[in-house]
C-alpha cells in the first residue's frame, strides 16, 4: 500500500516504512542504542530528501528516548545536574547544526558529507566495538572496572570553571560536558542521530561518569535536545514530515517488543558483536557509494 | 471508471453543444481538471477528449506540469571520493512532461514545427540560467532528461490519441505517484498538410486534498502548533512504549 507523505510530497511503501520502525525499535531495545544510524541513511536511500530524513528522525528519537528514560528515572539513575550543564552544549549545537546544514545544501554538498560522517562514525566505533567484544568473547575475560582515563584526565584538568556535580561525584570543568553536548547536538541536527553511541562511551571516559548514571544520563539529555530540534526543523524549514514520523513510532512501538523478547537470548559480548557488524555492515554499504563509481554521474534538484 | 464514463457522456453533450456552434469545430476538454493528491495517492491518469476539426489531418496532445528552476550536479572523483562538483541551474524546466499524437509523430508535421511548440521529447526546450553556459551544459541537460525519464516525469515514447469513433478522440496520461503539486497545461494542436491550423489550452490543477491538505496547509501556516503537535504525539507514544516495556520486564 502506497501511503503519501504530505510535507516531503513523495509518495512511499506503507510496509517499507513500517518495517524500517520495526527495525529501529528492535535495535533499540536489543543493544540499547537509538537505530537513528540505520533510520537517516535508510530514508535518504528511499529517495527522501536528506533535510526531511535528518527533521522527522528528529521526532522519532523523541519517542525512543521518552520510552528509554522512564525505566532509568524510575530507578533514580539520571544525573540531572551533568546532562543540564550538557544541554547547554547541545542545545546550541543543535542551532549550529541546523546552519551547517543549510550551508552544506546550498553547496551541494550535503549528501557527501553526511556520507563521509558516516562512514567515520560507524567505521570507528563499530570496528572498536568489533575488537572489544571479540576479545571478551575469546577470553571470557570480565568486564573492565570502567572509568575516566588517565589520558583525558590530563587533558582537561587545566580546563577553567569547574564545577562539582555530587550525584556522579565528579568535579570537573563544565567545559567538558558542554563540548560532549556540542557534540550530540551537531549529531541530532546534522545526522539525526541521537548520539548515544558517542555519548555514553564518551561520559564514561571523558568524564569519568558513574557507568550506571551515564545511560539514563545520556537519554535525558538526548530527549530534550531533540525535542528542541525537531520544533527548530518544524518551525524555521518546514522538513518534519508528521504521517512519516507516526509511521516511524509506530513501527519503532512493534519493534520494541519483539526485541524484549528477543533480548533474553541474545546478551553482554554477543549482542555487542552483532552490533558491531550491523553498524560496519552500514558503513560498508555507505562507503560503497562514496568510492565504488556511480552508474549515473548526475543528479537533479528541483529548486523550491 | 462510472465517473469516466458520466464525464464522457457530459464531454459528449458539450462537444454536441459546440458542434451547434461551430459544427467542423475542433475542442477539447479534460474529463477532470482536477487530480487530487490524497493520503493513498499512487498516481492518476488524466483524460483528454475532444472533437477533431473536419478538414485537419493531424492532432497532438502536451501535457505540461508546474516550472521551476532546476539544479543539475555532476560528481566527479576527487581523491577516490566521489564528489558533487559542476552544476548548471536551468530555469523554467516543466517537472513533468508528456505528449501524445495521433498517428505517426514524423508525418504530422516537420521538426522544427513541432519543435517550436514543443511536442515531442527533443523539442523540450531546456535552457540554463546563465546563456553563456549553453554549449556546456548539454550532457547536464540529457541527464536531466535521462534521470526525469527514470522518475517517469517525462516520457520514454509518445502516447497515441485513439480515435472513438467518428471525430471524438481521447488521450490518456499516466500521471506518477511523485508528481509535484501546482498547475499544469494541456495543449493540443490541429495539423493540416505539416503545419498547426489551430490550438486550444486547458488547465490541469494537481493538489493536495483530504487529510494531506489539511496536514500540509496547518504545518505551513501554524508551524509552531504543528510542531507542538507532533512532540505531544511523540511524547505519548515514547509513554506508551515505556510503560509496555516496563510491564513486559516486571512480568
Amino acid at each position: 500500500m502506497d501511503i503519501y507523505l504530505p510535507i516531503a510530497e513523495i509518495s512511499l511503501h506503507l510496509e517499507v516504512i513500517l518495517g524500517l520502525g520495526i527495525v529501529v525499535g528492535f535495535i533499540s531495545s536489543v543493544f540499547g542504542i537509538g537505530g537513528g544510524f540505520i533510520a537517516t541513511p535508510f530514508l535518504i536511500f528511499l529517495g527522501i530528501p536528506p533535510a526531511f530524513a535528518v527533521g522527522t528522525q528528529a521526532v522519532q528519537l523523541v519517542s525512543s528516548s521518552l520510552s528509554g528514560v522512564l525505566g532509568h528515572w524510575s530507578r533514580g539513575n539520571v544525573d540531572v545536574q551533568v546532562g543540564s550543564v550538557m544541554l547547554a552544549g547541545s542545545l546550541t549545537g543543535t542551532i549550529l547544526g541546523v546552519g551547517i546544514f543549510h550551508f552544506l545544501q546550498y553547496t551541494g554538498q550535503i549528501d557527501v558529507v553526511i556520507n563521509i560522517l558516516y562512514v567515520l562514525l560507524l567505521g570507528t566505533i563499530g570496528s572498536m566495538m568489533l575488537f572489544e567484544s571479540a576479545k571478551t568473547l575469546l577470553h571470557q575475560k570480565k568486564d573492565e572496572h570502567a572509568g575516566r582515563s588517565a589520558f583525558w584526565h590530563k587533558a582537561t584538568e587545566k580546563l577553567p570553571y569547574k564545577v562539582s556535580f555530587p550525584r556522579s561525584g565528579l568535579y570537573i570543568s563544565a567545559v567538558v560536558p558542554i563540548t560532549l553536548g556540542l557534540i550530540g547536538g551537531l549529531m541530532v541536527s546534522v545526522l539525526g542521530i541521537g548520539g548515544g553511541f558517542f555519548l555514553v562511551p564518551a561520559m564514561i571516559y571523558v568524564l569519568g561518569m558513574p557507568t550506571h548514571l551515564v545511560a539514563g544520563t545520556s537519554l535525558y539529555q538526548i530527549l530534550i535536545t531533540t525535542a528542541f530540534s525537531a520544533i527548530l526543523q518544524a518551525v524555521s524549514n518546514n522538513t518534519v514530515d508528521v504521517v512519516l514520523a507516526l509511521m516511524l513510532m509506530l513501527g519503532s512501538l512493534i519493534g520494541l517488543q519483539i526485541g524484549i523478547y528477543a533480548s533474553q537470548y541474545i546478551r553482554g559480548a554477543t549482542s555487542r558483536l552483532l552490533l558491531a557488524l550491523m553498524l560496519l555492515a552500514v558503513c560498508f554499504k555507505l562507503a560503497g557509494v562514496l568510492f565504488i563509481e556511480p552508474h549515473e554521474f548526475y543528479n537533479v534538484e528541483v529548486e523550491q | 471508471m462510472i465517473v469516466r464514463v458520466i464525464c464522457l457522456f457530459i464531454l459528449l453533450c458539450f462537444s454536441g453543444a459546440a458542434q451547434a456552434q461551430n459544427p467542423d469545430g475542433f475542442s477539447i476538454d479534460l474529463a477532470a481538471d482536477h487530480v487530487e493528491v490524497t493520503s493513498n495517492f499512487s498516481g492518476a491518469t488524466v483524460v483528454v477528449f475532444g472533437t477533431m476539426d473536419t478538414k485537419s489531418d493531424g492532432l497532438a496532445i502536451t501535457l505540461k506540469g508546474p516550472n521551476s528552476q532546476v539544479m543539475v550536479r555532476k560528481k566527479e572523483n576527487v581523491m577516490g571520493m566521489w564528489l558533487n562538483r559542476g552544476y548548471i541551474f536551468f530555469k523554467d524546466v516543466p517537472h513533468f512532461y508528456s505528449y501524445a499524437v495521433y498517428g505517426d509523430e514524423k508525418k504530422l508535421a516537420p521538426s522544427s514545427v513541432l519543435a517550436q511548440n514543443e511536442i515531442g521529447l527533443n523539442a523540450l526546450v531546456i535552457r540554463p540560467e546563465d546563456e553563456d553556459e549553453l554549449e556546456e551544459s548539454i550532457p547536464f541537460q540529457e541527464a536531466l532528461i535521462r534521470n526525469w525519464q527514470k522518475t517517469g516525469h517525462f516520457p520514454l515514447n509518445s502516447n497515441q490519441i485513439t480515435m472513438q469513433g467518428g471525430r471524438l478522440f481521447r488521450a490518456d496520461f499516466q500521471l506518477p505517484s511523485n508528481i509535484p503539486t501546482g498547475t499544469y497545461k494541456v495543449s493540443a494542436y490541429s495539423f493540416k498538410g505539416g503545419k498547426i491550423v489551430d490550438s486550444r489550452d486547458k488547465l490541469l490543477i494537481v493538489e493536495q486534498a483530504g487529510f494531506s491538505a489539511l496536514v500540509k496547509n496547518f504545518a505551513l501556516e501554524h508551524s509552531f502548533a504543528y510542531a507542538f503537535i507532533m512532540l505531544l504525539i511523540a511524547l505519548l507514544t515514547g509513554l506508551f512504549s515505556g510503560f509496555l516495556v516496563r510491564q513486559k520486564k516486571s512480568a
